[in-house]
């Protein structure tokens, strides 16, 4: 039987140089789908259309629902301007024409006159519009005189006879010439605006007074659509909603843990505090009595190591020694020229919740006390490698670590309002990992610390 | 809908995958896949991240492939390209990273006769098994063993590839053969 003498190098290399191992099928898909990601991107800008679809739409119904109210109280104004005007002017006269006082009370008949009316409010302006060319004192006396010539005019309509009810109307409609020029602004809204109101319930409407009726919802039955939107809408829940920049940073330390002896000889407890920068976009809004807010952040994380430690790969898998036992292999690269890695920095995109409890002291300031939890997402990690002189050798990247992460905490904030919109806010938090950064089991990284925000904050609402 | 390219000649291939051509990309991906799979095992400890050093090294090669100049072969070029995104890998993929105080460098002589192994005619040797044991030598050996034993590398290139001295190659070299022969000699039964 012939033996063969082999260099255990050379048993290898003639095997394995130029050997083959089977794929599986499924990497040219991966790797197409990373050279050719046009559909992806597609994909990618179709979220983003939604998103942007969704923050419009929310943005649209808000301002409606804002401007729903601003018509409301514009209605209100005008309202109650009619009602004065027919007060002062139509009433004494109808009186003095002797003539039955049947508008005190609005009817459904009248309400197309106050319309009307206030159609005609507007053909005033542009009357008035024309006279401005004309001498100030020109106008007074020729408003005067046209509010003399309405009076009798309308005196003397008014005693006639009008099947339809709509005697009295141009008497109204001149004497609208005299009005405010605030309620001149106010009729050249649209008409829609002040005669809807009018229009709900007419027949129940006539008992009531003008504010009485205002200050009334329409029944659910009649407008089930705004009904809901006003029962569940959550926008409603919110009160002085504010968007605001913050900026500020973090004093961290990391505790480390692990079961594996030689990393715990090294590395065990805190590890020093390095203080790490972050700047976001802040939102929140009052919500039954409490305050809340949330927003976008990009915040790092990271400590500062000893950089008179040697930098080692420390491999993490189980390995069976020339022994047949199974231990951690403690360094790959013993005698290694590459020593330390310092500042480590973790970067997130963070998504930071909060809720408080504010209190106010006199107009300008306000305490906040309140609970925080971060929703954390990791973008990277960097860390610095020195050589033995100290001198930088190289960023690397650092990897093994989870991607998504969640921090619980607390603050404590002040504030102090610039003006009725604008606020400086100071806030001091505490963060803490709740879940741990590492991907291994056998080793626990988590991070805490005390941190510190300024925000500007404007109110969106005054 | 265009006329498809001709890609009969491997410079075919290699022009049309400079102009981002799937199909020329697939065609060279399975021609070379399976081979450069072999590379990259040997250089990771376990299939998957063979394949995710794979995964990269393609990525690389298509990306880089107007650079190849032809002085060499596609699969030479490749191969380099592999090694290196191995070594890369390796890098990044390390679980974490471990602070230790520096240690004297021991040097390990080259010419060690105890490395000689004797095998019977019999002895028949299966690739898997040899991947299976290169696969349990620690991460630094492997690394050396694969550059200096298979490659071909130099003790001065390897220092420079993996910034280490050349003193700590030649002593991790040294305990991989030592490695690998009792593993060879337990597993293999070859001695």
């Amino acid at each position: 039987m012939a033996n063969k003498k082999k260099h255990i190098d050379d048993l290898f290399k003639d095997n394995l140089q130029g050997s083959q191992l089977p794929l599986d099928g499924s990497e040219w898909a991966k790797l197409a789908g990373e050279l050719h990601p046009e559909k992806k991107k597609r994909f990618v800008w179709l979220w983003f259309g939604i998103g942007i679809l969704l923050l419009s739409a929310s943005g649209l119904l808000y301002y409606n629902m804002n401007s729903t109210s601003l018509a409301n109280q514009t209605e209100v104004q005008n309202q109650v301007d009619i009602e004065t005007k027919k007060k002062e002017k139509i009433a004494p006269r109808i009186e003095d024409s002797k003539t039955a006082d049947t508008r005190k009370v609005e009817t459904p008949d009248n309400i197309l006159e106050i319309e009307e009316t206030i159609n005609a409010s507007s053909t005033s302006n542009t009357v008035d519009e024309v006279n401005e060319s004309k001498k100030p004192s020109e106008v007074k006396k020729e408003t005067v005189k046209s509010t003399k010539t309405a009076s009798k005019s309308g005196a003397n309509k008014t005693s006639g006879t009008d099947q339809k009810g709509k005697t009295g109307t141009k008497g109204t409609e001149e004497s609208t010439k005299v009005v405010s020029p605030q309620f001149e602004l106010l009729t050249l809204l649209p008409k829609s605006n002040v005669a809807l109101y009018n229009r709900f319930d007419p027949y129940g409407a006539p008992l009531l007074t003008v504010e009485e009726r205002l200050d009334q919802k329409p029944p659910f039955y009649m407008y089930p659509m705004a009904s809901l939107i006003d029962t569940f809408n959550p926008l409603t829940q919110f009160i002085d909603p504010f968007i605001g920049l913050s900026f500020g940073g973090s004093q961290l330390s990391q505790q480390l843990n692990s079961n594996i002896t030689n990393y715990t000889n090294y590395r065990n407890g805190n590890e020093s505090a390095s203080f790490r920068p972050n700047v976001g976009f802040d939102i929140g809004a009052g919500f039954k009595g409490m305050q809340i807010a949330s927003g976008v952040k990009y915040q790092e994380k990271g400590q500062e190591n000893s950089p008179r430690f040697k930098y080692e790969i420390y491999d993490s898998v189980l390995r069976v020694d020339a022994n047949g036992d199974t231990s951690y292999p403690r360094y790959n690269y013993r005698d290694t020229l590459v020593n330390g890695v310092t500042s480590p920095r973790y970067r997130y995109i963070t998504v930071p919740l909060s809720i408080g409890k504010t209190i106010y002291s006199g107009e300008k300031f306000d305490f906040t006390v309140g609970l925080n939890t971060n929703i954390q997402y990791l973008i990277g990690g960097t860390g610095t490698i020195l050589n033995a002189d100290l001198n930088q050798l190289s960023v690397q990247r650092l990897p093994g670590f989870n991607r998504l992460s969640l921090t619980y905490g607390g603050y404590v904030a002040s504030g102090y309002a610039l003006n009725d919109r604008i606020k400086l806010k100071l806030l001091v938090r505490y963060d803490a990992d709740a879940l741990d950064m590492m991907k291994h089991n056998d080793i626990s990284q988590k991070m805490s610390g005390f941190g510190t925000d300024l925000s500007l904050q404007f109110k969106l609402k005054k | 809908m265009g006329k498809e390219r001709n890609l009969a000649t491997e410079q075919d291939i290699i022009s049309a995958c400079i102009d981002n051509d799937s199909r020329a990309q697939k065609i060279l991906f399975e021609n070379y896949a399976p081979k450069m799979l072999g590379v990259c095992a040997r250089y990771c400890s376990n299939m998957e991240d063979a394949k995710d050093a794979l995964h990269e090294g393609f990525i690389k090669v298509f990306k880089r492939i107007e650079n190849f100049k032809g002085t060499s072969t596609l699969e030479t070029w490749m191969t380099r390209l592999m090694i290196n995104t191995a070594i890369d890998h390796f890098k990044k993929s390390t679980k974490y990273l471990h602070f230790e105080e520096a240690e004297k460098v021991h040097e390990y002589g080259n010419d060690d006769t105890s490395y000689i192994l004797t095998l019977e005619d019999e002895d028949e040797v299966k690739l898997s098994d040899l991947y299976k044991i290169i696969a349990q030598l620690p991460d630094g050996y492997r690394m050396v063993f694969n550059l200096y034993a298979i490659e071909g590398y130099s003790h001065n290139d390897i220092a420079k590839e993996l910034n280490i001295s050349t003193g700590t190659s030649k002593s991790q070299l040294a305990r991989a053969r030592k490695m690998l022969k009792k593993l060879v000699k337990e597993q293999l039964n070859i001695g």
